[in-house]
């Protein structure tokens, strides 16, 4: 399938500071998520491909377009982008059949009431955008967004501010637009929502590509990365981490005043392991927990993996 | 598309506290004329027609085209809201340019009044006199919201910049220094205003063929909403 957007060697630096750097990747129809923690580069990544910022370095095609050099490359492309501001002297209806003109649709007024009603937001399409709460003036940027029914869709943190009902709405109304055969890029922070939209995963870290694939691999990965896992089983502690030496997938330990903190390679080896051997020390687990299983940890593992330095 | 374009960032311009604000420094001007026919100004049509030439035109009408061309995309860059018009099929063309429609509408909306209401305190004017005054404003306030517009894409501190250049160079250099009236917006629009008054009033006004000015105004209007666009093009959005 041949690919709809293409970001081939980009770089952006902003003076001495590189924001995003030789991350190349091509997306096809259907939902991608881009995930990285706050600062890893979504934004900027969201924004060269939109074509509000020139790369500092690499080439970036929308539908065979640099909508830089091309606006007409717009008629094609939905964008939501990063903060919540809308005109707020308009109405929803204004702000979407005005953007729906502008974009050249034959029928403004009814693109922007189908687009309102798929975003859910037909009760309040006729109130002014500046009383809005925050998720329901995500709810008018997708609208927008969808209104010229684009073939590409660039959605920078979608479901920011929205409550579960309208979140479960957009994750529905995502998912269709990408078996509709839209390339939807859907940048988020969190895995478990990205999972939720997005067969498929680039993951940025400090605006580097670490990985790319099928969500289910990614989160293989990060399921199989060495972990650090707390145990406290009281006096016996000490007993029981003297058997866990020379057990397979376990690296190193060291006690403190809470316990022992273990480096497991094979974290379902160690798990395995531990409860015969804990029986066998007559000790009580009163705490087994993960250390540091943070989605930052996570990223920075990738980060690591990436750059060959991961064990 | 260039009056959707229009209508939406006039929409935007005019909102909020600003419209007064700028609303208050025309009445400057206005109040000045009338207290100068209230009293016993000696020679009033020469005292209103300074007025109109020396604070009207150089300063109040340059500030005013600068807060309003400084904002109408200004502010859209500053919230955001620019990248909703941006991602649009349109040429940057037509989106400057309905900034500067913007702009100078919003402005105009201010300015010609007050303009009507100083050249009326001078004495007698015919309609031929107030036709001048109004081209002469019209065109003096669009050729300023084209170099403020151009101004606004190009720095981040185009008030700043805007505020220096009408003090410094129209309001003091061009005022003392007749050659610097040449590169001076306010001094081509003097020739159209000062037709509107009569013969006592013309003392400080360039003698230039209104025909020339008017081709030198339009001229920088081009000149400014073609680097406006340039500007956009170039532009970095948030």
């Amino acid at each position: 399938m041949s690919a709809t957007v293409v970001v081939d060697g980009v770089a952006k630096w902003y003076g001495d500071r590189v924001a995003v750097a030789d991350v190349s990747f091509e997306l096809s129809p259907g939902v991608t998520g881009l995930l990285g923690h706050n600062g890893a580069g979504k934004t900027t990544i969201l924004k060269l491909c939109s074509g509000f910022a020139p790369p500092s370095k690499g080439v970036v095609r929308v539908l065979g377009k640099d909508p830089r050099v091309d606006p007409s490359a717009y008629r094609h492309l939905g964008i939501t982008p990063d903060g919540d501001a809308i005109w707020p002297f308009l109405t929803a209806r204004e702000v979407v059949a005005t953007l729906a003109r502008l974009r050249g649709v034959a029928d403004p007024a009814a693109a922007a009431e189908r687009a309102i009603g798929l975003v859910g937001m037909e009760d309040a399409i006729d109130r002014r955008v500046g009383g809005f709460s925050k998720g329901m003036r995500q709810a008018v940027k997708l609208a927008q967004a969808l209104v010229h029914d684009p073939d590409v869709l660039l959605l920078d943190e979608p479901l920011n501010g929205l409550d579960p009902a309208r979140r479960r709405h957009v994750v529905e109304l995502v998912q269709r637009l990408g078996a509709a055969g839209k390339t939807v890029l859907v940048s988020s922070h969190v895995l478990h929502e990205v999972e939720r939209m997005a067969p498929r995963v680039v993951v940025l870290v400090n605006g580097r590509l670490v990985a790319e694939g099928f969500t289910s691999e990614i989160r293989a990965l990060i399921a199989d990365r060495p972990r650090a896992v707390r145990i406290d089983a009281g006096a016996a502690t000490r007993t029981l981490v003297a058997r866990l030496v020379g057990v397979p997938g376990v690296g190193a330990m060291r006690l403190d005043g809470e316990g022992a903190v273990i480096e497991a390679d094979d974290v379902d080896a160690f798990a395995r392991a531990l409860a015969p051997l804990a029986r066998e020390a007559g000790a009580t687990l009163r705490r087994v927990e993960p250390v540091g299983d943070d989605l930052e940890s996570v990223y920075a593992y990738l980060h690591a993996r990436a750059r060959g330095a991961a064990r | 598309m260039t009056g959707v374009v229009a209508v939406l960032l006039l929409r935007g311009v005019v909102r909020g506290k600003r419209m007064f604000g700028l609303g208050a420094v025309a009445l400057a001007p206005v109040l000045l004329a009338l207290v100068a026919t209230g009293v016993h100004v000696p020679d009033p049509t020469t005292f209103v027609a300074g007025v109109l030439e020396s604070l009207f035109l150089p300063t109040v009408a340059a500030f005013v085209a600068l807060i309003l061309a400084a904002g109408v995309l200004g502010d859209e860059r500053d919230d955001g809201t620019i990248l909703f018009l941006a991602a649009t099929p349109l040429p940057r063309r037509t989106l400057v340019l309905g900034a500067f429609l913007a702009a100078t509408a919003a402005a105009l909306a201010i300015l010609l009044p007050a303009a009507v209401v100083v050249i009326l305190a001078a004495g007698s004017v015919t309609i031929g006199g107030l036709l001048h005054l109004v081209a002469g404003t019209i065109l003096t306030v669009a050729a300023y919201c084209a170099v403020f517009l151009f101004l606004s894409l190009a720095t981040r501190r185009p008030v700043i910049f805007g505020v220096l250049y009408i003090l410094i160079w129209e309001s003091v250099i061009a005022g003392f220094a007749p050659s610097a009236q040449r590169l001076s917006i306010a001094g081509y629009g003097k020739t159209f205003v000062a037709d509107a008054l009569p013969d006592a009033g013309r003392g400080g006004v360039p003698d230039w063929d209104p025909t020339a000015s008017l081709v030198v105004l339009v001229l920088v209007i081009v000149v400014g909403v073609t680097a406006s666009t340039w500007a956009l093009r170039r532009a970095e959005l948030p």
